[in-house]
């Protein structure tokens, strides 16, 4: 699996019908990265930087005004057309991303339904609680009756039923408490390392992705501006990077 | 003598019949910082607002609040609020008028206040919009809340409390709708607030990065109640709930693998 974007375009929308704003900003300008397959990358990224748009457009959601995306070295319609459920996303409300009238089991069920893979279903939904370590008795519970670390552990029971082969996470930690995000990450550390899937944590949290990924993509107002190892961290030298780099807020115990 | 002495507060919704924050005593002297910490739910943002009386009308207060040698009524509340005691609130977006701008709102928060009329407001909004590093000032004072990011509300906001010199900033999560870079910037511009207007902080917050940055004393709280209340220092290095703990040690494990990169490079973190 290789996930190749190439010269990646979005122009930004005009404000409004009457508005004398010429042309705007574009979204995203000139973005090209590879992901390799089994490979975990994080993209970080202020708000505003084109982060989620660049997760819609891989996605399929939003259509690109310039350049390419292959997967499998196909383009990227055509393979999503292939492989249906073959490509999942978390998103970061997940109250809004459940239907509020559905039970949890509805939930998770529905869409290996919609692939038609009928066979042992309630076994399939324990199973798949059991990986996302929630207990059995939230089967019947509806949404807004789980707290939130529970209800992202429910999305991300969804997003991981039909066996993905690419798994987007968009800013899954940032409504969550800080304990919460960290029993998150490691939950998801050992579905990667069980279920072999490549990854895309999208994040504006340095130390999160450093966290779970192996590599990280820094971008900045639309475009790409570094890439680098997680080992190469402190080796950065665009300027935007060290910036975000530097206001990390650190928690040490032995210093103070 | 303490600045702020809390005794008891007690805030009781009647109509669910439980109480919300339990007994909660603290005092806090001049020129300190209090962080408030714990968990969404915790009661946290109750007890922020329980001290300057903004809570919801239906909610029951009870204890008493002694602000500089007074006992905190609500008239005296509606006097000092804002000018003695400043408020930050989490949701910016909602914090300010929608239909009027910016400076607008600035410059009669300022004449309400400080008495600052025409120039004087508006160069005053100017100068605080500058103070939170905002670009294009004069721009932005045209603009309604609506065509800015809760980001640069939130800097607004606490840019015009900066400009009002409070002795006391009740801060409620300042940081969180804030990226990395300007997250540090808001908290080192409160730093020098502390150090050199002598102004006294409360922070509630839930980032113990935060806290290590700024907060002389912790507050640690669950469920409503206080579970441990001392000098920063002493509560990071002997944690005695368990529930602290827990907070501190999840904390450092998010920290960890960038903490052993940063140590294997040799890369000092920038204190505040």
């Amino acid at each position: 699996m290789l996930i190749t974007a190439f010269d990646l375009v979005k122009h930004g929308e005009k404000k409004g019908l009457f508005s004398n704003q010429r042309k705007s900003k574009d979204r995203i300008s000139n973005v090209s990265f590879q992901i390799e397959k089994g490979q975990c990358a994080g993209l970080v990224g202020e708000s505003g930087s084109g982060k989620s748009t660049l997760a819609r457009i891989l996605l399929g959601l939003e259509k690109i005004d310039g350049g390419e995306v292959q997967i499998d070295g196909m383009p990227a319609d055509k393979w999503r057309r292939m492989n249906r459920g073959k490509m999942s996303v978390v998103f970061q409300d997940y109250l809004s991303s459940v239907h509020p009238s559905f039970t949890v089991k509805e939930i998770i069920v529905e869409p290996i339904r919609l692939l038609k893979q009928n066979q042992n279903l309630d076994q399939k939904v324990l199973s798949l609680l059991e990986q996302v370590r929630l207990p059995s008795s939230v089967l019947n519970q509806y949404a807004h009756q789980l707290s939130g670390g529970q209800l992202q552990r429910v999305c991300i029971a969804r997003a991981i039923s039909t066996h993905p082969a690419i798994l987007i996470l968009d800013e899954v930690l940032s409504s969550l408490d800080v304990s919460v995000q960290v029993q998150i990450l490691e939950l998801l550390e050992t579905l990667k390392q069980e279920l072999d899937m490549t990854m895309l944590l999208i994040t504006h949290d340095v130390e999160a992705a450093v966290y779970l990924c192996d590599r990280l993509l820094f971008l900045h107002e639309g475009s790409l501006v570094e890439e680098c190892q997680k080992d190469e961290l402190f080796e950065v030298s665009h300027p935007f990077t060290l910036q975000l780099i530097d206001s990390l807020m650190p928690f040490q115990l032995d210093k103070k | 003598m303490p600045f702020i002495d809390v005794k008891n507060l007690s805030v009781h919704d009647p109509h669910q019949q439980k109480n919300i924050v339990t007994n909660i005593t603290f005092s806090l002297h001049q020129q300190r910082c209090l962080a408030v910490i714990g968990e969404s739910g915790s009661g946290k943002s109750t007890v922020a607002k329980a001290l300057i009386d903004l809570v919801a009308p239906s909610l029951e207060v009870e204890g008493t609040i002694i602000f500089d040698g007074k006992t905190l009524t609500n008239q005296e509340a509606y006097q000092w609020r804002g000018k003695r005691i400043s408020f930050i609130s989490q949701d910016a977006m909602n914090a300010f008028n929608p239909i009027e701008t910016i400076g607008h709102q600035m410059i009669e928060t300022f004449q309400q206040h400080l008495g600052l009329r025409g120039k004087e407001g508006k160069a005053h909004a100017m100068a605080g919009l500058t103070r939170v590093h905002l670009k294009n000032p004069y721009d932005l004072m045209k603009k309604y809340p609506y065509e800015l990011s809760g980001g640069m509300l939130q800097r607004v906001m606490i840019g015009i409390t900066m400009m009002l010199s409070p002795d006391v900033i009740i801060a409620d999560e300042p940081t969180a709708s804030l990226d990395a870079f300007n997250r540090r910037e808001v908290i080192r511009q409160l730093h020098t607030l502390k150090e050199e207007n002598g102004v006294t902080l409360i922070v509630i917050t839930h980032d113990l990065g935060v806290v290590q940055a700024i907060a002389d004393e912790l507050m640690v709280m669950h469920q409503g109640v206080m579970l441990e209340h001392g000098s920063a220092k002493e509560v990071f290095t002997s944690p005695e709930h368990p529930q602290t703990k827990h907070l501190l040690e999840t904390r450092l494990r998010l920290s960890a693998p960038t903490e052993a990169l940063r140590q294997q490079k040799r890369v000092e973190a920038l204190l505040c």
